[in-house]
């Protein structure tokens, strides 16, 4: 079953440690972690490695003063992918305010870390308004 | 591991598509369903309700003289959502072609039919180009 594949699982609870406030994923993200950010914003982009993604989740929560909050619906895995479905709701010190649906996902490599994640949002112009 | 039963519907419902059996295919979908095509080309924007949809399917069909093929590289699913990456091919009668990755998003009502879709190339500016 998707929901219960190994990877499915070991994504979530990784996830679920950097959303509590974690920045250690190394048993779950790959040292070349591509994590690619999709759109017309500032933060757009592709961010190669650990420490390109530590720097960007930080700067997420500064935008947003703490109130980044993905809030998974579900995990569904495979041996290549896991998707996550996901609202997210943030909003920006002027008063700005994102609630949209995404998909996550994640390119599992054969050794059992992700390698590469892309996310979906449902409203691309939203998300770019917000974090412009 | 057993496979959800969402992610032969999904399946079928590609099939469907890729032999051209439009009617089929519209049983896999909700009254209600909505439908996003990212972009800036003329067939982007949001798709509501099943007449739309299906009108913005024969016209993709029509555009493409048929050619348009949806092979999943990869179908993930619950009983809420599906995800599915795709090869997407087709040709266009000027002699454009279009060979993408889609990630797609479904998610399903409580009698299975797909109530909402989103979706990102990884390469938008093929995409764009394709359907200009």
């Amino acid at each position: 079953m998707s929901s219960t594949h190994p990877n499915a699982i070991k994504l979530r609870d990784a996830i679920d440690k950097v959303t509590s406030g974690s920045l250690d994923v190394g048993g779950a993200f790959a040292p070349d972690l591509v994590w690619r950010i999709v759109g017309n914003h500032p933060l757009a982009g592709d961010y190669h490695g650990l420490d390109a993604w530590r720097a960007l989740m930080r700067t997420r929560s500064e935008l947003t003063g703490g109130t980044y909050r993905p809030q998974p619906q579900a995990w569904l895995g495979s041996d290549r992918h896991v998707f996550c479905f996901l609202r997210l709701t943030a909003r920006r010190d002027d008063g700005r305010e994102i609630d949209t649906s995404h998909v996550a996902v994640f390119r599992m490599g054969q050794d059992g870390l992700a390698h590469e994640f892309w996310d979906v949002s449902s409203d691309q112009e939203t998300e770019d308004a917000f974090w412009a | 591991m057993d496979e959800h039963g969402n992610v032969g519907r999904m399946r079928d419902a590609l099939e469907a598509f890729n032999r051209g059996d439009l009617d089929a295919y519209r049983e896999f979908f909700d009254d209600d369903i909505v439908w996003f095509v990212r972009g800036t080309h003329p067939m982007a924007g949001a798709y509501r309700g099943v007449d739309a949809l299906f009108d913005y399917f024969g016209r993709a069909r029509e555009a493409t003289g048929g050619s348009l093929r949806i092979e999943p590289v990869d179908i993930v699913a619950d009983d809420r959502h599906a995800g599915v990456v795709a090869r997407v091919r087709g040709r266009r009668e000027d002699g454009r072609n279009l060979d993408v990755e889609m990630t797609e998003a479904f998610t399903f009502a409580d009698d299975g039919r797909v109530t909402e879709f989103w979706a990102l190339a990884a390469d938008q500016s093929a995409v764009d180009a394709f359907w200009a």
